[in-house]
Formats: C-alpha cells, sequence, structure tokens
C-alpha cells in the first residue's frame, strides 16, 4: 500500500458504507434494493464487487453518487462517508465537487450512455470544464487528444457523434470521460456486459492497462468472477442486497471457507480441471426484493439451512480479512 | 443540400397532382350544372352552352384537369365561378393576411408553449407542472373558434381594449393569433413536456449527473436539445393544422386571407377558387415540412438528408 | 422492514394482456373519471326521448326568449325562446356519435389499409402509402371541407369528409406498428412453426399491434369532436334545425355578448367531451406502455 496517504487530508479509507438500505417505491410495490449494504474500500484498492443481476449492485454505486432515480430511489438509513465526508448530508454543491472529479463512473450500456447529439470530444471536455474551469483552452484539448490516445481513439475523430462508433469504441469513450479527471475513486458497473465477448477481451486489456497508470481506487461491478481473479486485490459478494462476503482474492478463491451462495457460483462456473459431468446451478431464483425473507435471504435455496437461518439474520462473521455472513461460521469468529 | 432540397421539392409535384386530380375530379362530379350555377336558373339553353364550352365542361374530365394544370403552370389559376374574378391575383392579394396570421400564431404558440413545456417538465409534480398542465387541457379540448368568439366579446366588445375585426394594424391580429394559436400551444407545451421527461430518463442524463453538471447545466447541455427533436416535428404538423385553422379565425374576424376565400368558395362549389386554394396550401405545408426537416437534420447529427 | 408495504403480490400475474391495461387503467384517476363523464355523456344523449321530447328542440316560444338558466329551462333559452338543454342533449347525437362513428369508420379502414400496407410490404406499400402521402399533403380539415364542397351538406356527407380526412392518419399509425412488430423475433418464430399468414395477423400481430393504434383512435375521437363543431360553426356541417354543437354556437354568436350562458353551456360541453376522451387515450396510453409512466 504505498500509494495511499498522497492526496491532502486523505483519510486511507477512501470508501465506508455502513448499514444501508435502498429502497424503490414503485407502483406495484416497494422494492428492497439494499438491506444493510456494508462496504470498506482503502485508497488505490481495486474490489470486485460480484452477484446476479438484482443484487443491488448498480444501486450501491448509484448511492455513493446520490443518482439514484429522483423520488422513486430512497436512501431509508445507512451512512455512505467518503473520504470523511458524509455523503449522505453533503450539500448539492459538495455532491457537483465530488461527482466526475473525485468519483467517476462507467455506465453499463455503453450504447445508450452517450448523448446522441453532442460530439464525443466535447463530452470528454465537459468534465474537464465543469471540473477544472482555470484550465487554459489548449491545455483541456491536449488533455481530450491525451485520454483518448490512452484509450485508443485517434484524437482526429474527437469531432465524430457517438452513432459513428461501435459499442468497444463507444465504452472507450466512456472510460476516457471517466478517467479524464484522474479519480480517486471509479465505480465501474458491468463495464463489458453490453459487449461482444472479443470486445470485453479487449476493453478488460485496456482497463488492466489504465489500472497501472491511474492510482484510482476502483470498484468493479461484475457478475464474472473470473475478470475479478485478474483484476481485483478484494472481492466482495452481494446477494439480495447485502454484502454476504469478503475478502481479499486469495482468502475468496481459495475455496476453503466459502459462504453457500458463494460456493454455489463457484460451482456454477464450468472448469476444464475437473471432470463433473454437469455444472451444479443454484437451485431456486433470487430472492424477490419486493418481498423478502426473514433471516438469512439466502436461506430458501442454501443446502445447510437450518431452523436458526430461517429466524435469525446472521451478523458478518470475521476471520482475519475474510467475512462470511452466515450461521455455519458463527463458531469460527473467535479464532 | 442543395440536391436533396430538390429531390423533396421534385417529389412534391406528384403528391399535389395528384391529390388535386382526385378533389377535381370529386368536385366535378357533384350534382349541379356549373353553367347553370354561374348564370341563374333563367339562362337560355344556348348560353348555357356557351358558358360550358367557355368552361370547358364539355370536354372529358381528365382533359379539363389537364387543360387546368397546364394553365396553373402558365400562372393562369382560372376566373372564379362566382365572382368573376381572376384567381391568381385575388390569391396574391389574400396570401399576405394568411401567411402572417399563421406566422403569428405559430410564434405566439411556440414562444409560450415551448417555454411552459420545459418549466413544467422541469418542475414535474409542482404547482407551475399542473398549471400547465391545466391550462394545455383547456386549451386543447375546445375548438379556436370558441376562443376567437369569446375572445373577441370579451376583448374587444366588453373591455374595448383590440379593434374586433379587419387588418388595419398590427393590433388587428393579436387576438386573432391568440386565439388561432391556441391549440398548437396546448399540444407544443404537452410535446415537449413529454419529450423533456422522457429524455430526462435517458441513461446519457444519468451520465451528464455523474460527470457532475449541475440541474441547469443538464438541462441547457443536454436535456434540451434532445428534447427538442420530436418538438421540430411536431411543429411542422402544427403548421399544416394552423393553416386548417385559419380558415374559422379569418371567418370570425373577418380578415380577407385566403381561409375566408376558400370557405365562400366551399359553400358555393367555386371548384377553380377551391382547387387554387388547395394547390397553394399543399405546396405551402410541403414547404413548410421540407424546412422542418432540413432543421431537424441540423440539430439531430444522426439524420442525414440523403438525396 | 416489518412495516412494509405489503406488495399486490401477482396482482398483475395470471391475466390476459388487456386484463392487465384495465388493470392499470382503473388504477388512473384521471382516466377513469374520464371514462365516467364519456358513459355518463352517452347515457344522459342515448335516452333523452326519455325525459326530453323532441319537439322541446325546435318548438319556438318567441315570449320565453333568452331566458337564463332556471328550474324549467335548465341552460335557458335561445333567441327563438327554445330550449338549449333539449337542443344540446339532442345535438349531442351528432357532436358525439357522429364522432364515434368517425373514429370508428377511419378506425376499420385505416386498419385495413395500414395491415396491408405493413404486412405485405413492397407494391402493395407504396401504392397505399403515396395515396396516404396525396391526402396528408393537405390539412385534415380543409381536405374535410373540400369533401363537403363536392358532396354538400347533411350527416352522411359529413361523416364521409371527416373520414376521408383520418383515415390516412389511421393507416400510417397501423402500418408502422406492424412494421416493427413483422420482424420481431415472435413472429419469426411463428413463421418458422408454419403458422400461416391469416394466423400470424390475427393471433400475433393485432393484440401486440393495437396498442398504439386503439390510443390514437381514443386522441383523434377528441380532434373530431372539435371539427364537427367547427364545420358546423362555418355553416357547412350539419345544418339546422337539427342542433348540434357548433351550429348552436355559430346560430348564437351575436347574442353570446348579452347573454354570455349561450355561448359557455355549448362550449363547456364540447370541453367536457373532449376532456373526457382525452383522459381515455392518455390513460389507455399509459396503461399500455408502462414506461412512458413516471
Amino acid at each position: 500500500m504505498d500509494n495511499v496517504l498522497q492526496s491532502a487530508g486523505g483519510h486511507e479509507t477512501l470508501l465506508e458504507i455502513h448499514d444501508l438500505h435502498v429502497e424503490y417505491d414503485t407502483d406495484d410495490a416497494v422494492v428492497h434494493a439494499l438491506n444493510g449494504f456494508d462496504l470498506t474500500l482503502r485508497r488505490g484498492e481495486k474490489l470486485g464487487l460480484v452477484g446476479e443481476t438484482g443484487a443491488g449492485k448498480t444501486t450501491m454505486a448509484l448511492s455513493v453518487l446520490r443518482l439514484l432515480p429522483p423520488r422513486v430511489g430512497k436512501i431509508t438509513q445507512g451512512s455512505v462517508t467518503y473520504d470523511g465526508i458524509d455523503i449522505l448530508n453533503a450539500s448539492p454543491k459538495e455532491m457537483l465537487a465530488l461527482r466526475g472529479a473525485k468519483i467517476s463512473m462507467i455506465f453499463q450500456d455503453p450504447m445508450t450512455s452517450l448523448n446522441p447529439v453532442i460530439t464525443v470530444g466535447d463530452q470528454i471536455l465537459e468534465v474537464l470544464k465543469l471540473h477544472f474551469p482555470d484550465m487554459r483552452r489548449e491545455d483541456r484539448d491536449a488533455k481530450v487528444d491525451e485520454i483518448m490516445k490512452l484509450v485508443g481513439i485517434p484524437p482526429s475523430r474527437k469531432g465524430e457523434y457517438p452513432h459513428q462508433f461501435s459499442g468497444g469504441m463507444k465504452q472507450r469513450i466512456v472510460i476516457a470521460m471517466a478517467l479524464v479527471s484522474e479519480p480517486e475513486l471509479l465505480l465501474a458497473d458491468e463495464p463489458t456486459t453490453a459487449l461482444d465477448v472479443t470486445i470485453q477481451a479487449q476493453i478488460l486489456e485496456l482497463m488492466k492497462q489504465l489500472k497501472e497508470k491511474f492510482n484510482s481506487a476502483m470498484v468493479l461491478i461484475t457478475h464474472d468472477l473470473g475478470v475479478v481473479a485478474e483484476f481485483c486485490d478484494t472481492v466482495a459478494i452481494v446477494y439480495a442486497g447485502e454484502v454476504i462476503e469478503q475478502g481479499s482474492v486469495e482468502d475468496i478463491y481459495a475455496r476453503k471457507n466459502n459462504h453457500p451462495y458463494t460456493s454455489g457460483l463457484f460451482n456454477c462456473i464450468p472448469d476444464l480441471h475437473t471432470t463433473a459431468d454437469r455444472l451444479e446451478p443454484i437451485p431456486g431464483f433470487m430472492a424477490d426484493p419486493t418481498d423478502l425473507p426473514q433471516g438469512c435471504s439466502f436461506a430458501p435455496r442454501c443446502p445447510h439451512c437450518t431452523e436458526r437461518c430461517l429466524n435469525e439474520s446472521p451478523n458478518m462473521y470475521l476471520r482475519g480479512s475474510h467475512g462470511i455472513k452466515c450461521h455455519r461460521f458463527s463458531g469460527e469468529e473467535a479464532e | 443540400m442543395l440536391k436533396y432540397v430538390l429531390k423533396r421539392l421534385l417529389l412534391l409535384i406528384p403528391v399535389v397532382l395528384g391529390i388535386t386530380f382526385i378533389i377535381f375530379i370529386v368536385l366535378n362530379l357533384a350534382q349541379g350544372d356549373p353553367a347553370v350555377m354561374i348564370l341563374g336558373q333563367d339562362a337560355t339553353a344556348e348560353a348555357l352552352a356557351a358558358k360550358r364550352a367557355e368552361l370547358g365542361l364539355d370536354k372529358p374530365l381528365v382533359i379539363q384537369y389537364i387543360q387546368y394544370i397546364l394553365g396553373v403552370l402558365r400562372g393562369d389559376f382560372g376566373t372564379s365561378w362566382l365572382g368573376g374574378y381572376e384567381v391568381l391575383p385575388e390569391f396574391l392579394h389574400r396570401i399576405p393576411y394568411t401567411i402572417l396570421l399563421g406566422s403569428l400564431s405559430m410564434f405566439a404558440a411556440c414562444l409560450i408553449g415551448i417555454p411552459l413545456g420545459i418549466v413544467a417538465a422541469i418542475r414535474q409534480y409542482h404547482f407551475v407542472d399542473y398549471a400547465s398542465l391545466a391550462l394545455a387541457l383547456v386549451l386543447f379540448s375546445l375548438p379556436s373558434f370558441w376562443f376567437a368568439m369569446m375572445g373577441q366579446i370579451l376583448f374587444c366588445l366588453v373591455l374595448d381594449w383590440l379593434p374586433s375585426s379587419g387588418v388595419g394594424s398590427l393590433a388587428h391580429f393579436i387576438l386573432p393569433s391568440i386565439t388561432l394559436g391556441a391549440n398548437i400551444l396546448a399540444s407544443q407545451l404537452r410535446m415537449t413536456r413529454t419529450s423533456m421527461l422522457d429524455v430526462v430518463k435517458q441513461d446519457y442524463i444519468r451520465t451528464a449527473r455523474a460527470k457532475g453538471a449541475d440541474e441547469r447545466k443538464v438541462v441547457v447541455h443536454h436535456v434540451l436539445r434532445n428534447g427538442m427533436l420530436p418538438v421540430v416535428t411536431q411543429i411542422g404538423i402544427s403548421f399544416a393544422s394552423c393553416m386548417g385553422g385559419s380558415v374559422i379565425t379569418e371567418t370570425v374576424f373577418s380578415i380577407p386571407g385566403i381561409g375566408s376565400l376558400l370557405i365562400n368558395a366551399v359553400k358555393g362549389r367555386d371548384v377553380p377558387v377551391v382547387m387554387g386554394t388547395l394547390i397553394f396550401i399543399a405546396v405551402f405545408v410541403g414547404v413548410i415540412n421540407l424546412i422542418v426537416d432540413i432543421i431537424y437534420a441540423l440539430i439531430d447529427p444522426r439524420v442525414k438528408l440523403t438525396a | 422492514m416489518s412495516n412494509m408495504k405489503k406488495p399486490p403480490a401477482n396482482a398483475i400475474g395470471g391475466r390476459s394482456v388487456w386484463g392487465m391495461v384495465w388493470f392499470r387503467f382503473q388504477k388512473n384517476k384521471l382516466a377513469m373519471a374520464g371514462l365516467f363523464l364519456l358513459l355518463f355523456m352517452m347515457a344522459a344523449i342515448l335516452a333523452a326521448p326519455l325525459y326530453v321530447p323532441y319537439e322541446q328542440v325546435v318548438k319556438q316560444n318567441i315570449v320565453d326568449k333568452f331566458t337564463a338558466p332556471c328550474a324549467q329551462h335548465w341552460f335557458g333559452t335561445d333567441q327563438f325562446g327554445r330550449d338549449l338543454f333539449a337542443r344540446i342533449v339532442y345535438g349531442g347525437r351528432i357532436s358525439l356519435f357522429m364522432g364515434l362513428g368517425v373514429v370508428a369508420i377511419s378506425f376499420v379502414a385505416g386498419c385495413a389499409l395500414g395491415g396491408a400496407a405493413g404486412y405485405f410490404g413492397g407494391k402493395v406499400d407504396s401504392v397505399i402509402m403515396r395515396f396516404v402521402d396525396m391526402f396528408m399533403a393537405i390539412p385534415a380539415m380543409l381536405l374535410s371541407m373540400a369533401v363537403v364542397a363536392a358532396l354538400g351538406t347533411g350527416v352522411d356527407k359529413l361523416l364521409v369528409a371527416l373520414s376521408v380526412s383520418q383515415i390516412p392518419r389511421f393507416t400510417r399509425v397501423v402500418r408502422s406498428s406492424i412494421m416493427t412488430l413483422r420482424n420481431q423475433e415472435f413472429v419469426e418464430a411463428a413463421k418458422c412453426c408454419g403458422t400461416s399468414s391469416a394466423r400470424i395477423i390475427m393471433k400475433h400481430i393485432l393484440p401486440n399491434g393495437m396498442g398504439p393504434v386503439i390510443v390514437s383512435a381514443t386522441l383523434t375521437l377528441g380532434q373530431v369532436i372539435l371539427s364537427i363543431a367547427s364545420l358546423g360553426f362555418l355553416g357547412i356541417g350539419v345544418s339546422s334545425p337539427t342542433p348540434e354543437w357548433g351550429t348552436i354556437l355559430s346560430e348564437n354568436k351575436i347574442h353570446i355578448r348579452y347573454h354570455p350562458y349561450l355561448g359557455l353551456i355549448p362550449g363547456i360541453c364540447i370541453a367536457l367531451a373532449v376532456m373526457a376522451v382525452n383522459f381515455i387515450g392518455d390513460g389507455l396510453r399509459d396503461a399500455l406502455d408502462p414506461r412512458t409512466k413516471n
């Protein structure tokens, strides 16, 4: 951790989310998207946030930026602290200064994330105009050129519009937009899901290079355990709006002690080295966020479910850096 | 660009020819002998025959139509059956009033409707929003002649603020343009609001917010330009309905434009005048739509004007 | 978490498409208000002979002229002492039901033409759409007027005149709706199963493509009611003594200044009918396409 504590007043802990509850109030039902979400991120740390669609990963990222859909998405409980700033009580002005400058986000679908009527150059430039109003014009333009080169797009194309680019190229532009201000925290929301497999590999390769160049901390949201293994220092597994397991990549991927859900996820991955005839899918469906079970939310699908699991939510049981939210590990905590 | 414009104008020709041909046939199939209509019941058989020959009515319909169109191309729109005046000079005399009335009402409608729609969208669920929607609802639910009539009574007769009819000054056009623009204002307002609200929900607006743009910048730089696209299309459509509505407004306020000419021609089945008016309006609406499409292509880089 | 609102679990599941639309529609207060208002007006108009004799419409009673609304004459009387309430209630038969007739005719014709153009494409499509372009070149109001000029005035002729100007619009809406569906996977899937064209149209395309068409039909109804009134006002719609709301306004126009109810009451009737229809149309649009709701 040598890249820690460089910025003035910088806290070692960059992002701390504590007991976060978020609800979406739709016409038909109240969706409980986050239910006591806890997460800690150190400066420069690359964290993989893994979970199924609908587990609340994107909601967590939007909560940090306070960009939940107005009137529908509500933070009902908990706290988010970014570098000592209480995000949930920050003034709109403070938030504007954070968004895009200190915290950037890469959105899932590059097809819809770019404004169709503004040139890509201007969209990247906008970030600089917003956050570096004193920067000289030529410097800004030079910076745009530089970041475009970095993400592999010829700067000569900056006068073109998003529809003139392919999906992979658009995602490169989205990445350029997120990185041009050299943020301290990058929230990458499934940056490759919407792309073709070959393009996915290119974008991941690009992100790996950029990871070395920029010291940003990063939350990589994905449902791909493989990507996390190559990319991240730490992992948090999300289920039904909670982090149910967290630890270093080594902790989780050792596959010695895992939350039953995490084990289920591993069993879903085809493996060339084992000779299993068929994959073992996790039985049942993801918990209905409009109607969550009492007790452990994974209990209805869990092969090790007990009476206690059905009635009592488990705490996070920590063993070193490795934490598991499961009653099965309650005895081992003392260690 | 020039090629595109020329092509569009050329494409307008068959459309105008087609619709005028259909109307020409239908008008001529209608019962009643025009010669009798012009000369009256007491005219002698010879006089009637001579009149028919003069109007070319003794020839087959298709020939009549071709002769009519050839005349139009030479600038001869024929002579009114009822008034005996030449159609083209009468037109040239009246067109400025209709165009002035139409443009003023479009201008008024857009100037009020679009900003109100924007404000309503930005302040969704607030008082301004509800008030604008209520206004749009009322303006949308009453015929424009009703506003014209009631406005005339209130502002011209009772309060005596504005002249009630005629075209003496610009003041004469205030009430006609507002009442003619009322329905258009309502549809502009609703269209703007809906479109803005739709754009606000797009992912790229969330991207703009994530960049740290404040609300004003998000609206001005990102929402407005995208949100205006459907509104521009709507302006084109509104212009057509404005031409239709001007018939009524010109009648109520005694404005000597094309509309009041048409309504009398329709009542008296004055074929040359009806035909001439419709040709003019079809071409006018076509040109307006062309201009709207060009403007659209200027705002939306995704649209290419391909000839 | 304990006081969490119990969602209407599976409230939507297990319903047919139209059941779902109705489920969402009836939750929309404005739309339901519009529906009840429209049904009420239609019932009042249809049942008119039960409570107002038709002769009231034409019976002149000069002594009672310009009576303001009172217990005996709910809506007052006009310059000839005719009962305005009777005239409006009977006039609604034209204003409202002719509107419905126009929309019904244009709907059926538009579905046939637009359906053929959209489904078969190619030559059929270009021929039909060329005609649509021609008719769309002239504003609806003026096209109706031209047809009236050719046919003359009268209820049946007005019906034709207004339908002619609406059919092209319906054709366009139906065509574009069909075109988007035609290439979708479930239609492809049906084709792969060897389903016949007729069955694909009836079973797969129509039920899915009708949404926008029905919404557009409802909103068109409002416009048609306004057009009928406008043509009546210009004196080229239905001629007196058959009263129609626009005609009633037209025949009273010089007296409105001193007897404002003569202008306000027919105006309010038109506005209520159009509003009711528009509320229903907006409600249907939201119910059919939940995404547009906020």
